[in-house]
């Protein structure tokens, strides 16, 4: 039988506790990066850059996006976001956002959306509590609930109508319900459904709800191929009116035969 | 006296001319405020510019005639408030027996007819949603008239769900000397993410030239839009002068950014 060795002993003991607070070291430091991963680039053409802290990366397919992140697309960028909760979000062109925060318990995503257009897919699971998305534009809140909707943030600007304002958040809604409130006014919203759009010009209420394409609000672009085919001014909706009369056939006067009386309903 | 009177009379002067003055800086100050409110950017280039092209097609049946139109428009805009148009128009028509031609009246009945149109002209947009079409033109074919066209397209309540248009066209034909005129008010009735509906009624009304009285015809009409294609559709029906009708029509949008 082996005799006790008190040194080899008090060796072991010593790498096991170093072990330990190895891990009890490395183990925050892990579920704190897990935390911080909001989702994935899935596709990512031009210009497309990530500003994490004071480095800034290129936005390459693969590239993980973290909460605090901040996307910036050029002239000719375009990028689109598979979050954790397989919810998306599409920037176009010229665009710049930041992710706020992307929790999956509960489901909550906040997006700060400072310049350009955002085109978003909130995943909403059937069954499940409806998630907390939110669109934060300078001037502009855009809530929803299970829904996929476009929001593009104009600054410097003018638009018929609209006086000195020159900054205006644009909501389009494709699916479900968007509620879009002024940023200094949270609760004075009005509910977009789908196939309308509604605008915040400046630091004002949000104008009524219209139809997609009608009321003269930015549309998102990115991936219609620059026709903004489906979401296109559609004003007016009959662009040529039908000739009224294209020939003006009426009873003939002299000449030819005579045709029968015509005599209009009483 | 003299003097009170010219003293009285250089006070209203200078009031006259202080009111004057006042008026003269603040009514055009308002004005041009509303000016530059409505219509921001008005002696500006459009940037990008935009073609749109439209291609259209219809047919109008009646007890007394049909015809056929078909053709397409391009509109090139110039600043963000006026574009030029051109159309280009291509009608067959088809007559009951009995009837004169209408295109030269006093020639007599021919069963088909065949002739184009071709007009230029301008798009003055008046206001957000709201455009005149001023359109001159020429007819080659059956008929040689020289007609001239105003159109108006107008919608209300955009921020709406249920916005209204309105919309007028009136032709004169320089041959025939009728003035024709439709009328059209539909409303949307349902907006999705891919669908517009629209309902309302419409009508025309023809006077002048070779007619002895005003005549017209009206009805309901139907109207459906699809955004993904750019593709609509209408039809209308009715009664008038012409008694019982029916039109239908289609139009293609292509938009082009440059």
């Amino acid at each position: 039988m082996r005799a006790c060795n008190p040194g080899r002993f008090a060796r072991l003991h010593l790498v096991i506790m170093l072990a330990l607070m190895l891990a009890a070291a490395c183990a925050p430091r892990a579920a704190f990066a897990q935390a911080a991963v909001a989702g994935s680039i899935t596709t990512s053409s031009g210009q497309v850059s990530i500003q994490r802290g004071a480095a800034t990366i290129g936005g390459a397919v693969g590239v993980a996006v973290e909460v605090g992140d901040r996307i910036i697309t050029g002239p000719n960028g375009h990028v689109i976001v598979r979050l954790s909760d397989q919810s998306t979000l599409e920037l176009g062109a010229s665009s710049n956002i930041v992710v706020d925060q992307q929790t999956s318990s509960p489901v909550a995503t906040r997006i700060n959306l400072f310049r350009g257009e955002l085109r978003s897919f909130v995943n909403h699971t059937l069954g499940a509590a409806a998630p907390n998305f939110q669109i934060h534009t300078p001037n502009a809140v855009a809530a929803a609930r299970g829904t996929r909707f476009d929001t593009v943030y104009s600054s410097g600007v003018a638009r018929p109508t609209f006086g000195d304002c020159h900054n205006f958040t644009d909501v389009a809604v494709q699916d479900g319900v968007v509620n879009l409130a002024n940023a200094g006014n949270p609760g004075g919203g009005v509910n977009v459904r789908a196939g309308y759009e509604a605008t915040v010009p400046c630091f004002l209420s949000p104008t009524g709800a219209g139809p997609l394409g009608m009321t003269g609000a930015s549309s998102f672009t990115a991936s219609s191929g620059g026709g903004n085919s489906s979401l296109g001014v559609i004003s007016p909706v009959v662009p040529v009116p039908p000739p009224a009369c294209p020939i003006c056939v009426g009873p003939a006067t002299g000449g030819g035969p005579k045709p029968p009386p015509v005599v209009p309903p009483g | 006296m003299a003097p009170k009177l010219t003293s009285r009379l250089v006070a209203g002067l200078i009031a006259t001319v202080v009111i004057g003055v006042i008026l003269a800086a603040v009514r055009p100050a308002a004005a041009e405020d509303f000016f530059d409110s409505t219509y921001p950017g008005y002696f500006s280039l459009q940037d990008p510019g935009r073609l749109d092209i439209v291609g259209f097609s219809g047919g109008y049946a009646s007890d007394k005639y049909a015809t056929i139109q078909e053709g397409f428009q391009l509109e090139q805009s110039v600043t963000p408030y006026i574009s030029a148009v051109g159309r280009m128009t291509g009608y067959q028509l088809f007559e009951g027996q009995g009837f004169d031609n209408p295109l030269a009246p006093g020639t007599g009945h021919q069963a088909r007819l065949n002739f184009g149109r071709v007009q230029g002209g301008a798009d003055f947009t008046i206001y957000p949603g709201t455009h005149v079409y001023v359109l001159g033109g020429k007819d080659f074919g059956d008929s040689n008239a020289t007609d001239i066209e105003g159109d108006i397209s107008s919608w209300l309540f955009l921020h709406s769900e249920h916005p209204v248009n309105l919309s007028t066209s009136t032709i004169y034909d320089y041959e025939n000397h009728v003035t024709s005129m439709s009328v059209d008010l539909q409303a949307i009735v349902a907006s999705t993410e891919n669908w517009i509906f629209l309902a309302g009624g419409g009508g025309a009304f023809y006077l002048g030239g070779f007619l002895p009285s005003a005549e017209g015809e009206g009805g309901p009409d139907l109207g459906v839009y699809y955004r993904p294609w750019q593709v609509g559709f209408s039809a209308q029906a009715g009664y008038g002068s012409a008694h019982q009708y029916g039109q239908l029509s289609v139009y293609k949008q292509l938009s082009f950014f440059e």
